[in-house]
């Protein structure tokens, strides 16, 4: 319990360091972000860009300003957005849940499919099973997303009509009432069964589009571990006794190979959860990955820094459910630690 | 007082009189009938053409458009300012004095306004409001909204109170007239109050949501996130809802003053690719597709079987190439200036916009009156180019840095892309551009802090009116003294242009003013460090199965009013 403590008041530290890189490296960057923000004419007026570096407090020292960015984030406020001219949190609000739901939809597909694949793999190395789905994997991890985006968009929504159009729901269809922005949780909140499955058709192909690259990566891992534990003395010695192969596999291999796999999956759930620009863009899926890229274009600090701190936390947050996962699977990291 | 110059509002009834309008307009501005051919076949009239097209299905009440969301942040009437994208929502949701119907540009038509006066030292207007006209709200609206509509503009400090410099005062000196006094005449006016960053606002409905029109409006006001979610206009349609980065619908209003819209909702469904916004578009999920690439446009323009044409228009937008001329002593040579103008293959650029743009003259678009008529466009002469070089001392060519945007196009074709071809015809005649890439944000920041030595910015306007162009690129003017550090004293030449441009904008007769307007381009195009590369067009995608009539227009896009569907 206090490895989980510690691992929970790291959290501090790594959160604050992410804010003093982030707004160190973005006001070291050559751009004015009222420039880039204000056309060019009324970039030509003193008074309105007077008026704007006040509303934005960047007419304050650097240093005044971070202290103004870090008391506010302690209330919950991350300034106002310079690009969309609203509070960052309502756009993280706004944009985030997007993310997420496209996120976890990926995820479930990756785990599903992959760890079953990698154990075929594993169990039957060298045989024309585990040539096939190694021959896959490396296809699939191979793909550019962008390429697989667009052309799964023109297969199965343009020419197959199998797929809905882009974007989250169907465009006569209206979001449910926000609760937690997850329109498949919030249309069943409200009871709109519809809306409900509208979503869930509009998030399948983005999702598998999305697991693409990761149940390449996933299935090699696995495959990769099994065979590693697969080939340990212990395991040699339940099958010499007689154990059968399904007993050994997913009783005594299983729990021991899925150490590296959780890792893994917790890497990826996190880089997922930092959005996926290419896939938001083409799906025209309003997530962060697109938010947090047009920020960067025109220098938007507030939103910048926003995501930035979104994504440590998410990246953390899915670190420390790794953590639990490793106590609950492998009784020697609750020895280790104590 | 004189009588001022708006007129009575008038769309050509039928067909023959939009060709008879489009082609005085163009014939206005000192072309050829060759050239007005050219435009026309360029698509101008295509728009028109979709009229003849008729669909025995039932008739459709709900457009779908497909666009990026782009620059669009706020729905704020008097905080808006994100070219084409507010100016075209703008104008669907609310009144200005004045207005432009249709494609043309080259008459204002009154909108809110049914008479005004103007002083006779044009210091001093009057404009008398049209009583009819009512809010979507079924309100009356007065020389109070209006009055308090400029205030909060102007108070709200926003991206777009340039367009009211040089305004004195704004009063009401009737229920339904109000005075506008300026401090210096401004011969573009009536030109900046078409714009939808001026509107008339339902000044009760926005007070009671945090609005005010005083002087601490910047802080004060908190009408903003109300008026991203509903409109307080008097315009066709009213704002039924946004949710950004996703769509945004606009419904008829019910209580429009003027002639009803024949659509009935409009969905613009927000993607920020090209082929998802094709992909919409083939499957009839959008009804218009605004940001196609060149090809996907050049494609669709190739198959006349397809039922998806493409609409063009003017961007009113001029691709140039901008040289510093105090960053580079060879680019101080106004010598060299010539030799780079004279060296690039504007022919062969075509090849690179297709129909994303066309050659032009002079740096005010050809659509505006003051263009000059292309016969006096530069042309590529390599051996003019090396005469220079030897004037300037630089026989053998010099080096300079080009700084290029790399999330920046023009008429679709992408910076890079652009200033590899210069490159190219730069070296031809030994002028080593070494190409500098950075994202717009910084090209932008660097130039308007005259640290970049060669760079493609285009200039586009914000208001369709010469001295919107002109006015900062002569010598002296805040695009030529900042960014690219040419004085109006810098020479004889610099000195004339400058007070050309001065002479012009202290001119009100268009008849005296334009020629000084093409003089002072003609001298420019000559002595100046910039070389007009291309008119910019704006290429739409429309399904010709469904939309029946479409007029596009460089500064409002599409006009939903007159918008019909099959």
């Amino acid at each position: 319990m206090n490895y989980l403590v510690r691992r929970l008041l790291l959290l501090v530290p790594v959160v604050f360091g992410v804010t003093v890189i982030v707004f160190g490296v973005s006001h070291a960057l050559p751009v004015d972000p009222v420039v880039a923000v204000i056309g060019e004419q009324a970039a030509e007026h003193p008074q309105i860009v007077a008026a704007y570096r006040a509303r934005w407090s960047l007419n304050k020292p650097l240093p005044e300003q971070y202290v103004a960015f870090i008391g506010n984030a302690l209330h919950g406020d991350l300034g106002v957005s310079l690009s969309s001219h609203r509070p960052v949190v309502q756009d993280l609000r706004d944009y985030f849940p997007a993310t997420a739901e496209l996120s976890v939809c990926s995820i479930l597909i990756t785990i599903v499919v992959a760890i079953p694949l990698g154990i075929v793999a594993a169990v039957f190395r060298g045989r024309p099973v585990d040539i096939v789905i190694r021959a896959g994997t490396l296809t699939g991890a191979s793909v550019p997303v962008f390429w697989a985006a667009l052309a799964a968009l023109s297969i199965f929504y343009v020419h197959l009509g199998l797929a809905p159009g882009p974007g989250r729901l169907d465009t006569m269809d209206v979001p449910p009432p926000a609760v937690t922005g997850l329109y498949t949780v919030d249309s069943l909140l409200s009871g709109r069964l519809s809306t409900f499955f509208d979503a869930l058709h509009h998030l399948m192909l983005p999702a598998i589009v999305l697991s693409g690259v990761t149940v390449g990566l996933l299935t090699r891992i696995m495959r990769t571990s099994m065979l590693a534990v697969l080939n340990q003395d212990y395991l040699r010695t339940a099958r010499s006794k007689g154990a059968p192969r399904r007993r050994v596999v997913f009783r005594h291999a299983l729990p021991n190979a899925a150490i590296p796999v959780i890792t893994v999956v917790g890497l990826v759930f996190g880089e997922l959860l930092s959005g996926a620009v290419l896939t938001e863009t083409i799906f025209g899926w309003p997530g962060i990955g697109r938010y947090a890229y047009e920020a960067a274009t025109v220098a938007d600090f507030p939103a910048i820094l926003g995501v930035a701190m979104l994504v440590a936390f998410a990246y953390l947050a899915v670190n420390f459910v790794v953590d639990l996962a490793y106590f609950a699977i492998d009784p020697r990291t609750r020895e280790a630690v104590g | 007082m004189v009588s001022g110059t708006g007129t009575g509002a008038g769309v050509p009834a039928s067909f023959t009189g939009k060709i008879e309008s489009l082609r005085s307009f163009v014939l206005a501005g000192t072309q050829s009938r060759r050239e007005f051919l050219g435009r026309v076949t360029a698509g101008l009239v295509l728009p028109t053409l979709l009229q003849t097209i008729s669909s025995a299905s039932p008739k459709q009440t709900t457009l779908i458009v497909a666009m990026t969301q782009g620059q669009l942040r706020t729905l704020d009437p008097d905080d808006a300012y994100e070219g084409g994208w507010w100016f075209m929502l703008g104008k669907a949701l609310y009144d200005q004095l004045y207005t432009y119907r249709g494609a043309s540009l080259t008459r204002i038509v009154n909108n809110l306004v049914t008479t005004s006066d103007v002083s006779t030292d044009g210091l001093t207007y009057v404009f008398n409001l049209n009583p009819k006209v009512r809010f979507s709200n079924g309100a009356p609206a007065t020389a109070d909204d209006l009055v308090f509509s400029f205030h909060r503009f102007l108070n709200l400090k926003g991206p777009g109170t340039f367009l009211l410099d040089g305004v004195k005062s704004i009063e009401k000196t009737g229920p339904q007239q109000i005075k506008l006094t300026l401090q210096s005449v401004n011969t573009a006016l009536y030109s900046i109050l078409t714009s939808p960053s001026i509107n008339i606002v339902n000044a009760s409905e926005i007070r009671a949501h945090g609005g005010t029109d005083q002087a601490d409006a910047a802080k004060a006001d908190t009408a903003g996130p109300y008026l991203d979610a509903h409109s307080a206009g008097s315009g066709p349609f009213v704002l039924d809802s946004w949710v950004r980065r996703s769509q945004l619908v606009l419904k008829r209003n019910p209580n429009y003053w003027g002639t009803p819209a024949s659509v009935e909702q409009i969905i613009i469904k927000f993607a920020d690719e090209p082929s998802t916004q094709r992909d919409l578009l083939i499957r009839g999920d959008a009804h218009i597709a605004f940001n196609l690439t060149p090809d996907m446009i050049a494609e669709f323009d190739s198959n006349k079987t397809s039922n998806i044409g493409v609409v063009r228009t003017e961007a009113l937008a001029t691709a140039a190439l901008q040289l510093n001329v105090v960053n580079n002593p060879a680019l101080g040579k106004p010598a060299n200036w010539e030799a780079i103008r004279y060296a690039i293959d504007y022919d062969g650029l075509r090849s690179l916009y297709r129909g994303g743009g066309s050659p032009t003259a002079s740096l005010v678009p050809p659509g505006l009156p003051g263009a000059l008529p292309m016969r006096e466009a530069v042309r590529q002469d390599v051996g003019k180019a090396k005469a220079a070089l030897a004037r300037a001392g630089n026989p053998d060519g010099f080096k300079f840095v080009l700084t290029v945007s790399t999330n920046e196009a023009s008429g679709g074709v992408p910076s890079p892309v652009l200033a590899q071809k210069l490159a190219a015809d730069l070296a031809q005649v030994g002028i080593q551009a070494t190409l500098r890439p950075m994202l717009v944000s910084q090209s932008l920041t660097e130039s308007r802090a005259g640290k970049l030595e060669g760079y493609l910015h285009g200039w586009s306007a914000d208001y369709p009116h010469w001295s919107n162009y002109l006015e900062p690129f002569a010598p002296g003017g805040s695009v030529s003294l900042k960014r690219n550090g040419w004085r109006a004293d810098a020479s004889p030449e610099a000195a004339k242009i400058a007070e050309l441009t001065k002479q012009a904008l202290n001119t009100l007769d268009p008849r005296k003013q334009l020629p000084l307007v093409q003089d002072a381009q003609r001298m420019l195009n000559r002595y100046g460090p910039y070389a007009w590369l291309f008119d910019v067009y704006l290429q739409f995608a429309v399904r010709k199965d469904i939309v029946k009539y479409v007029a596009v227009n460089p500064i409002f896009w599409v006009d939903f009013q007159s918008l019909a569907m099959a």
